[in-house]
């Protein structure tokens, strides 16, 4: 059988990832801890000390906090579960996400371009669910400080680098997306 | 031919000259020129041949309406072609080549196809080519119509497409779009102005006109300035080519520098529809000729790159826009000829007045002479028409907007009002500027003022029926008065049906300058004015669209990403040749890099799980999270099994079936704790059962308290299977949390256990028949384990097993996969589960369908074995099984999986056979690609059938 591991560029850890263009920079972070949660959110929320969830491109602020998924669904950030530990409890269901999900920031004045290239969301009125296609992905987009924060599959973090480095806001990305060997 | 550049005046930068080639001739221009300013100004007149009969063609507009010329080239982002000239900005260097022209355009070997155009009617194909065969003609007939060739072999720089929100977005940034754009932007809006040409200004750039007391110029340069204080995104270079749902706008951006097109996706609340109008020609025998433009192309030409079109200049319009045309030709330093048969035409200054109209442009090798109708002949060298303008509503009546027709200015215009779109200017019917700010100062509350100088007028200048000669309609597809008559006279008097039997408007300029003419005529003929006739349906592209451009980004490997392993590096270090397995890029083998290696090095991996132990990346199986009191209930629903009698800590296979009962998905379920569920299903059908469970759970249990979350890519499974399986984890420091004994952690169980501190859940299950332990650790956590395991597994004799390996072993054991041992009719019961139908009390998710008629056939198709009983080897996959008894052989079912068996010695198979399950042992002709074989129905189960091995 043909060996098709020449077509696709090397993968990488996602925390490995840097593609720098001209004000703009995309960079992956290092495992973030991570916890979906469904169900009573607002108990979650309280028994925890969490902050309102923040929606699409909301900020959120500090290192735990909540992104809203669905009505019943949210991304806890900065919080560790074990997978013994997850399941049912007090109304919600929680499973451990911080191997399934590589976070990204996007950074610079440029950030919001490559948002444009990627999704079609109204940045003018954005939704209450961080959840969107980013470059055909589900993924997760949120402001986090001066950047924009994006989660998706941790399996498709390649593709994203290869996306992103296609795109004219990264000149260099072609190269900068390869790993370095 | 005279056309000439002037030494002033212009956009052009005369301190930056260019060259390019233009079907082999050098031709020279400026930085500043569009490539059809270019080639006018150097000389050649024929830059192409007519579609159809091969005429010789010129130049005929300035912008998007040309429809005579096309022209390709190549570049260093790739092959660029069925380009207009007027819409492409000269570049230094380029190797134009006229497009569908033997060798060339000016001396075309298909030339002589003119002179038999009587015998080449409308229809002409249909009706000729219809015996013996049409396809006997049709490759010959395509090989000498179309346009630019493609180059498959090309591949260029990929196209970018961009989303992007306003409050308004403008097209068209003429007089009526820089000051609607004015306006609202000083409210505070946020504006996006748009405009196809190379630099906004519209008709500014090339005619008179003053605006609040200031020269057209003068007013654009302020107005651009202060847009740009405003903060307006100004895009010249793009045009708007569709409307769409909810008013989005598609835009195509084209790029000076040779970068793909970019396509963009507007979203706006409104949309200024400011796009002008299109001048149409005069119908006269010969109208089609080089040397034969429109009037404002010719001015377009001469304001803008200062080139005047010919030294005898003959103007002939319907309109009162021809007294501009013919005095800036004039003081230019032609001799014009203003030929105006509107009947109270004022005589104008400066050039020879002739009242009447053109009866015909004879061609010797050139235009050099136009006839009127009175007899009277005039010596020109360059005939400038205008036939009045007809408005560019496209999007506005792509969006459903309905149009009228103005007996005043002979045009259909806007009549009903269309949501969030707003037509103004020449779009809207205002040809001057004085009516356009007169109707944008009631629709927006402001405009400019502007001093009218000549009120517009026109008086009906229509093909007339009875008129000798060939007159064009359509240039671009070569339709003429006589097609139009021929079409009316065998019935398709319906404009849509006129369209599709003559072509007329179906070309790339989709008639932009000649579907009015043709309505009108068909109207003649037919005893019904224009708006009795109709027009035809608007769709989108206004203009074509490159494909690179409305493909995007998604090329290459953005086209279908699969998803990566995390432990890729380590496949890749270890010599994996990869494969695409159900959206995954995974390990096939190990070590095989050279093909015919392959087959061998597979066999030998299989042969080693079965000897000693293999590991093996198990990390794509689905794992779908199902969490709440009411989980067991739900999933009671969605199997095929009962699994809410599944304790804690243990394992269970089943089915889930569609409604129709057919297997969707197989796999092995776990029940982690009393309300925690774990849905393990194949990797290529992870989505779809986990829109399966969603749907579900949404429409039969939207209140109970279940919840679905995918956790398939938190963990990498890593599995290690063979007799020295639980010596490889033992080794390696995997615990869990009552030891790895088959009482702690028999078959079908699964327990957490945890390796250097790191959380585990083991599971034992077995996809290969053999003792099997599924390690589940975080992601991010895998490396490190799976270096470990695989350096204990060569200490033992073991290593890595990729997917064809894997494939051999589970064959072995009779174990499906869905989707290549099952089809679109599989039920449960083909597959021998029978109980659960018979037993399972409760509701479950295909039920009924099961009790139907067809689902309980005896003469389905059923899995089984299969072994070769000719002494062949390995039996083709996909051969069928045949009945040969009957007149023909009938198929009785098909190979699903074949190979050989490294541990067996010999072939197995895996096959869907007509009432297999009662046959066994029987033997059974296998038909495959002419050739037969015999085979013997077996169990499914080749290799240790008891099950022994799992306790090994």
């Amino acid at each position: 059988m043909r060996d098709r591991a020449p077509f696709w560029t090397p993968a990488t850890r996602p925390e490995d990832i840097l593609l720098e263009g001209d004000w703009i920079t995309l960079r992956g972070l290092p495992p973030l801890p991570q916890v979906m949660v469904s169900g009573d959110l607002d108990a979650y929320r309280a028994a925890h000390d969490l902050p309102e969830a923040v929606g699409l491109l909301a900020e959120a602020e500090g290192p735990h906090y909540a992104v809203r998924l669905a009505r019943r669904r949210m991304l806890v950030v900065g919080t560790e579960l074990s997978p013994r530990d997850a399941g049912w409890s007090a109304g919600c269901a929680t499973s451990p996400m911080t191997g399934a999900l590589a976070a990204f920031e996007i950074t610079g004045p440029r950030a919001m371009d490559l948002v444009a290239r990627a999704t079609a969301l109204d940045p003018y009125r954005p939704s209450p669910s961080a959840a969107l296609l980013f470059a055909g992905m589900q993924g997760v987009l949120y402001r986090h400080g001066e950047a924009l924060r994006l989660h998706i599959d941790r399996g498709l973090a390649a593709y994203l680098a290869n996306w992103a480095a296609a795109t004219s806001l990264f000149p260099d990305g072609a190269d900068a997306a390869a790993p370095q060997t | 031919m005279t056309a000439r550049r002037l030494s002033s005046g212009g956009e052009i930068d005369r301190s930056r000259p260019l060259t390019f080639t233009f079907d082999g001739q050098t031709v020279e221009g400026f930085e500043g020129d569009t490539l059809a300013s270019a080639l006018l100004a150097s000389g050649p007149r024929v830059l192409g041949r007519s579609f159809k009969y091969r005429r010789p063609r010129g130049l005929y507009g300035a912008g998007v309406e040309e429809p005579n010329i096309s022209v390709s080239y190549h570049d260093a982002a790739g092959a660029q072609i069925n380009l207009r000239p007027t819409m492409q900005p000269a570049r230094d260097g380029l190797a134009l080549r006229s497009d569908n022209t033997d060798p060339d355009a000016a001396h075309d070997r298909h030339a002589l196809i003119d002179r038999f155009s009587r015998f080449l009617p409308a229809g002409f194909y249909y009706k000729t080519f219809m015996w013996p065969n049409w396809h006997l003609f049709e490759p010959k007939i395509r090989a000498m119509a179309g346009l630019g060739t493609v180059d498959p072999a090309l591949t260029g720089p990929v196209a970018e497409q961009v989303n992007h929100w306003c409050d308004t977005l403008i097209i068209g940034a003429g007089p009526a779009g820089l000051a609607a754009a004015l306006t609202l932007a000083r409210a505070g809006e946020e504006v996006m102005l748009i405009d196809d040409g190379s630099r906004p200004g519209g008709s500014l750039l090339w005619r008179e006109g003053r605006i609040d007391g200031k020269d057209g110029a003068t007013w654009l340069a302020d107005t651009l300035a202060e847009l740009n204080r405003l903060r307006v995104r100004v895009m010249p270079r793009t045009t708007a080519f569709g409307i769409y749902d909810h008013g989005l706008v598609a835009l195509n951006q084209r790029h000076d520098d040779g970068t793909p097109d970019t396509l963009w996706r507007v979203r706006p609340t409104r949309t200024i529809l400011a796009t002008g109008a299109i001048d149409r020609p005069l119908p006269f025998d010969g109208n089609d000729r080089p040397g034969i433009m429109s009037a404002h192309a010719g001015l377009t030409y001469l304001r803008r790159y200062a080139v005047l079109p010919g030294q005898r200049i003959t103007v002939a319009c319907n309109n009162s826009t021809g007294a501009e045309v013919a005095s800036a030709m004039a003081q230019a330093g032609a001799e014009v000829t203003l030929v105006d048969s509107r009947p109270d035409a004022a005589p104008v200054a400066g050039v020879h007045n002739r009242p009447g109209r053109i009866a015909s442009a004879p061609w010797r090798g050139a235009v050099s002479e136009v006839v009127l109708e009175d007899g009277s002949a005039i010596a020109c060298d360059c005939v400038l028409v205008s036939g009045g303008f007809t408005p560019t509503i496209h999007l506005y009546a792509q969006a459903q907007g309905k149009l009228g027709w103005d007996a005043d200015q002979l045009a259909f215009v806007p009549r009903t009002e269309v949501t969030g779109l707003t037509p103004v200017g020449a779009a809207a019917g205002h040809f001057t500027l004085g009516a356009t700010y007169a109707h944008l100062g009631s629709t927006l509350g402001q405009a400019p003022q502007a001093e009218e100088t000549r009120p517009y007028a026109i008086t009906p200048a229509w093909p007339d029926p009875a008129a000798k000669g060939r007159i064009w309609i359509d240039y671009q597809h070569d339709v003429t008065t006589k097609d139009v008559t021929l079409a009316a006279r065998e019935g398709f008097t319906s404009v849509e049906h006129l369209k599709r039997y003559t072509t007329l408007g179906m070309a790339t300029d989709q008639g932009k300058t000649s579907n009015i003419a043709g309505l009108a005529l068909m109207g003649a003929l037919t005893g019904r004015d224009i708006p009795q006739v109709g027009t035809t349906t608007y769709r989108p592209p206004f203009t074509p669209v490159p494909l690179a451009s409305l493909g995007g980004l998604e090329t290459e490997q953005r086209m279908a990403p699969l998803r990566r392993l995390t432990l890729e590096p380590a496949h890749r270090a270890a010599g994996a040749t990869f494969g695409d397995y159900g959206g995954w890029l995974r390990p096939a083998c190990y070590g095989a890099a050279t093909e015919p290696d392959q087959p061998a090095r597979i066999q030998a991996e299989a042969a080693m799980a079965r000897d000693s132990v293999a590991l093996f990346d198990g990390t794509p199986l689905g794992k779908i999270e199902v969490i709440g009191p009411d989980a067991a209930e739900f999933l009671d629903f969605i199997y095929y099994n009962t699994v809410s009698t599944l304790k804690p800590g243990r394992c269970r296979y089943g089915f889930i079936l569609s409604e129709a009962g057919i297997v969707f998905d197989d796999g092995v379920l776990v029940r982690l704790d009393e309300n925690r569920f774990l849905v393990s299903c194949s990797s290529s059908h992870t989505a779809g059962v986990l829109a399966l469970l969603e749907e579900w759970r949404q429409d039969r249990f939207p209140r109970a308290q279940v919840h679905i979350h995918n956790a398939t890519a938190e963990t990498c499974t890593l599995t290690v299977t063979g007799p020295r399986a639980r010596d490889v984890l033992a080794a390696a420091g995997v615990t869990c949390d009552d030891g790895l004994s088959d009482e702690a952690l028999p078959h079908m169980a699964m327990a957490w256990g945890s390796w250097q501190g790191q959380d585990l859940r083991v599971t034992r299950v077995s996809f290969t028949g053999d003792r099997s332990y599924e390690v589940s650790i975080r992601a991010d956590q895998a490396e490190a384990l799976w270096e470990t395991l695989h350096t204990e597994a060569r200490r033992l004799g073991g290593g890595l097993l990729g997917v064809e390996a894997l494939q051999i072993l589970r064959a072995e054991k009779g174990f499906i996969m869905i989707g290549k041992d099952t089809d679109g009719l599989t039920r449960p019961m083909d597959l021998g589960m029978t109980g659960p139908l018979r037993r399972k009390k409760t509701e479950f998710l295909g039920r009924r369908s099961l009790w139907q008629e067809e689902a309980q056939r005896p003469d389905r198709k059923q899995f089984v074995g299969l072994e070769p009983a000719d002494g062949a080897g390995i039996l083709p996959c996909g051969a069928h099984g045949i009945y040969t008894s009957g007149a023909r052989p009938r198929s009785l079912g098909y190979v699903t999986s074949s190979y050989h068996s490294p541990t067996l010695g010999r072939p197995i198979a895996l096959a869907l056979i007509e009432r297999g399950a009662e046959r066994i042992g029987e033997v059974i002709e296998i038909q495959h690609l002419g050739q037969r074989r015999r085979a013997r129905l077996t169990a499914p189960c080749a290799f240790d059938p008891k099950g022994d091995r799992l306790h090994a």
